[in-house]
């Protein structure tokens, strides 16, 4: 049996040496860690406007192409009300869905409510039903659509699979009831929240 | 009859253990047993818990399921043929297969299996679905378990579960609609299973649009193959409570204690719940109460447990059904219920053999 | 903790290494690591980082231990063992989310859920405290090893069959094959578990049945 005091001492030097190790890792990664989490966020904006961005871009490119040409809207750059590219705004649309929270973006064109573009970047519905959101079929529905009405009210409505008509509805996800409901409450959600952030 | 069974006794020394298909040996023994009564008795459970044997046991199921299987070749046509076909194809083979790696004989149970199950899928199922789920069903649902007997979930149920999650989509959306004439859809084989779909009435239902009594009860309806037509269910259900096949105990707690709580929920939010008429005649929930939670393999011994079991059903049901992005909760309840089974005898042993316990 | 035999004249690098791989495997002779076995084997591609993740930190808090060994004292000598533990995992937690950001969303929690993993803190119990130091790094690949063959093997299967896909690429075409989407749900991994162990449990022969631990997490 070792005694009191070194064991104390050993105790002492181990979480020493420990936290030592645990800081020089985070020194080492901290940045590294936020230009990925910066880089995730504005790829997905990029995307959206439809500006090419190299399947394996490093970080640098991807930031660098963003603030060259897109411009954040907002007072949290990190929780922004929209984006703008020109005179093409991408409004972020975020919510809770069936299983966990869907988080997207809304491509406008410039008279801000004719839809060029939605992508639903993450999500975790129901695979082959609900999980067909992010899939191209469902969301090149939504291209060309509109989201305000002429007044100015959120109108964009899921229809049942095949009854979409005009430029307010869209074919929801035949089968997936449940999170065509909650895409459609985000997507009025971020619509209203737009539309009195724009107002300002 | 009589020439077939000078041609097995005539074979039979092939098969025995130094005979040349000695290897095939079950599969011939499960022919013989099929055609012509076994000289052996049963070796397995569920022997013990009726008086009857495994064979007869088997055979009165399956003529209280006739109703319901001629109910729905009546109203979805001659599709179903081939759907049980599959299905009994499949067991079989997965049957035979494990028979002959374990040398064991091959059991009739999965003649019960293999027509409950394809009677728990929509008729416009593909048929390699009905093959998969199947067969996975008789693997994963009874051999792992050891085989016939041993099984803690109802094997078709499990078959059922594993393909309604895994082929979420065909196992939602092909339904077809039933013939409202005279013949029904007995005319119309090759309607393609995506010419006439239209939606179940537990779907409409989330929407509140309820179908009338009259038709859910006759089965002219949209639905699985073997649960639309109440009457027929009844007509077969009651005869397996008369013959003590089916246990009265699991029937009555499951569709009281369903009644009793769909009142009750419905007086408190009736926008969630359907009303009781339309709720009992819909889905599966006569279908599973008479002929799937009373497979006494997997439903609890003793009666008190039986009641335990059968109200357990009945209140997850109808919570799965209408507070859940499910819209049918017979098969989950099942499930669920396979599993507390042996909990509830477990506590009705506690408490029957107390007494002796004490005294020790 | 069951052991294999152990050869007379003490273990050698060979045997350590055949018992962690095969007599001795964490996951399916003594039911070690189910947890993350169960929950990161959705796609291959994140069951191998994770086995390359549990290869280096047994391998490392095995080393660790197995040096300071005459040092620690008996009394602290788990909580040693799992801050070292720990150091370890974080470190490679904090480099996945630097260098492999994807792989480290994708495993979301649980590559830090290391740290409670049995195998590793059963290896530092059971080997690197009475071994040297230089078996207990063998020793430590050996089990990581072991633990990463059957999650690759699950991964596989669950992907392949789930998706018709492997690491990603297209395997069983989208014209004929139907991908089934119950093995990328939970319930899939306890049944492709439990059929791998049960196969692999009927082919290799049964020594003593007692000798099997109970389940960890």
């Amino acid at each position: 049996m070792k005694s009191n005091l070194f064991t104390v001492i050993f105790a002492i030097v181990m979480g020493v040496v420990c936290s030592l190790v645990l800081t020089a890792v985070a020194e080492w990664i901290t940045p590294r860690r936020e230009a990925n989490e910066k880089a995730e966020r504005y790829r997905n904006v990029l995307e959206i406007f439809n500006i090419a961005v190299a399947e394996g871009a490093a970080n640098q490119e991807i930031i660098k192409t963003f603030e060259e040409k897109v411009t954040i809207v907002g007072d949290d750059p990190a929780n922004p009300d929209y984006y703008l590219y020109g005179r093409l705004i991408a409004i972020p649309a975020q919510g809770p869905g069936l299983w966990g929270p869907i988080e997207g973006l809304i491509g406008l064109a410039r008279d801000g409510t004719t839809i060029t573009a939605v992508s639903f970047y993450k999500q975790e519905e129901t695979p082959g039903l609900g999980g067909e959101i992010a899939g191209k079929d469902f969301t090149d529905r939504f291209v060309n659509k509109k989201l305000f009405d002429t007044r100015g009210q959120p109108a964009l409505k899921l229809v049942r699979p095949g009854r979409a008509k005009g430029d307010y509805e869209v074919d929801a996800i035949s089968g997936a009831t449940m999170t065509s409901d909650k895409v459609q409450a985000l997507i009025t959600a971020a619509a209203e929240k737009f539309k009195s952030k724009e107002a300002e | 009859m009589k020439f077939l069974l000078r041609i097995l006794d005539k074979v039979r020394p092939a098969f025995e253990a130094d005979g040349r298909f000695a290897f095939f040996k079950p599969l011939f023994d499960a022919f013989d047993a099929f055609c012509f009564s076994s000289d052996e008795t049963t070796k397995c459970a569920p022997f013990a818990r009726d008086s009857l044997d495994i064979k007869r046991y088997m055979s009165m199921v399956i003529i209280g399921l006739l109703p319901a299987t001629l109910a729905g070749l009546y109203f979805f046509g001659w599709r179903i043929l081939p759907v049980i076909v599959v299905s009994y194809a499949a067991g079989g083979a997965v049957e035979v297969l494990f028979g002959i790696i374990r040398k064991e004989t091959i059991n009739e149970g999965f003649l019960v299996t293999g027509l409950i199950f394809p009677l728990t899928l929509p008729p416009g199922i593909p048929l390699w679905i009905v093959a998969v789920g199947m067969a996975l069903g008789v693997l994963l649902g009874k051999e792992v378990f050891g085989g016939t007997g041993h099984n803690i979930f109802n094997p078709a149920l499990v078959g059922r579960a594993i393909i309604a999650v895994g082929y979420a989509k065909p196992m939602t959306s092909a339904w077809i609609k039933p013939g409202a004439r005279l013949w029904g859809n007995l005319g119309g084989y090759l309607t393609s299973p995506d010419a006439v779909t239209i939606a179940t009435p537990l779907v409409q239902a989330k929407q509140q649009v309820y179908e009338p009594i009259a038709n859910m009860f006759w089965g002219n309806v949209s639905g699985c193959i073997g649960e639309t037509c109440a009457a027929a269910i009844l007509i077969g259900g009651v005869f397996l409570l008369l013959m003590r096949i089916a246990n009265w105990r699991t029937v009555v707690g499951i569709i009281g204690s369903f009644v009793v709580l769909n009142v009750i929920m419905r007086a408190l939010s009736p926008e969630v719940f359907a009303p009781v008429g339309f709720n009992v005649l819909a889905g599966g929930l006569l279908f599973g109460a008479f002929f799937m939670a009373t497979d006494p393999v997997t439903s609890p011994i003793t009666n008190p447990a039986k009641w335990a079991y059968g109200i357990f059903i009945g209140c997850v049901t109808l919570l799965i059904r209408s507070l859940t992005v499910y819209t049918e909760g017979v098969m989950f309840a099942i499930l669920l219920g396979n599993i507390f089974g042996p909990l509830f005898d477990e506590v009705v042993f506690r408490f029957r053999f107390r007494r002796y316990r004490l005294e020790i | 903790m069951a052991q294999a035999p152990v050869p007379i004249g003490g273990p050698t690098a060979k045997s350590t290494f055949l018992a962690g791989l095969w007599a001795n495997n964490p996951i399916f002779c003594q039911i070690l690591g189910i947890c993350s076995a169960l929950a990161v084997t959705t796609r291959l591609e994140n069951s191998l980082v994770m086995g390359v993740a549990l290869i280096f930190v047994i391998a490392m808090s095995n080393l660790a231990v197995s040096i300071l060994r005459h040092l620690i004292p008996r009394r602290i000598r788990m909580i040693v063992e799992v801050a070292i533990i720990a150091t370890f995992v974080i470190v490679f937690d904090q480099f996945l989310k630097g260098y492999y950001w994807e792989m480290s969303k994708q495993l979301g929690p649980y590559v830090g859920l290391i740290i409670t993993n049995c195998i590793v803190m059963g290896r530092a119990e059971a080997y690197a405290l009475h071994n040297k130091a230089s078996l207990s790094v063998v020793d430590g690949i050996a089990n990581g090893l072991g633990y990463a063959v059957i999650l690759a093997i699950i991964g596989a299967s669950r992907e392949l069959i789930g998706t018709g896909k492997l690491l990603g690429y297209e395997v069983l075409s989208g014209n004929w094959y139907v991908p089934n989407h119950f093995f990328i749900y939970p319930p899939g991994a306890f049944i492709a578990l439990g059929l791998l162990i049960w196969l692999i449990r009927a082919i290799k022969p049964q020594e003593d049945d007692s000798s099997q631990s109970g389940a960890g997490s």
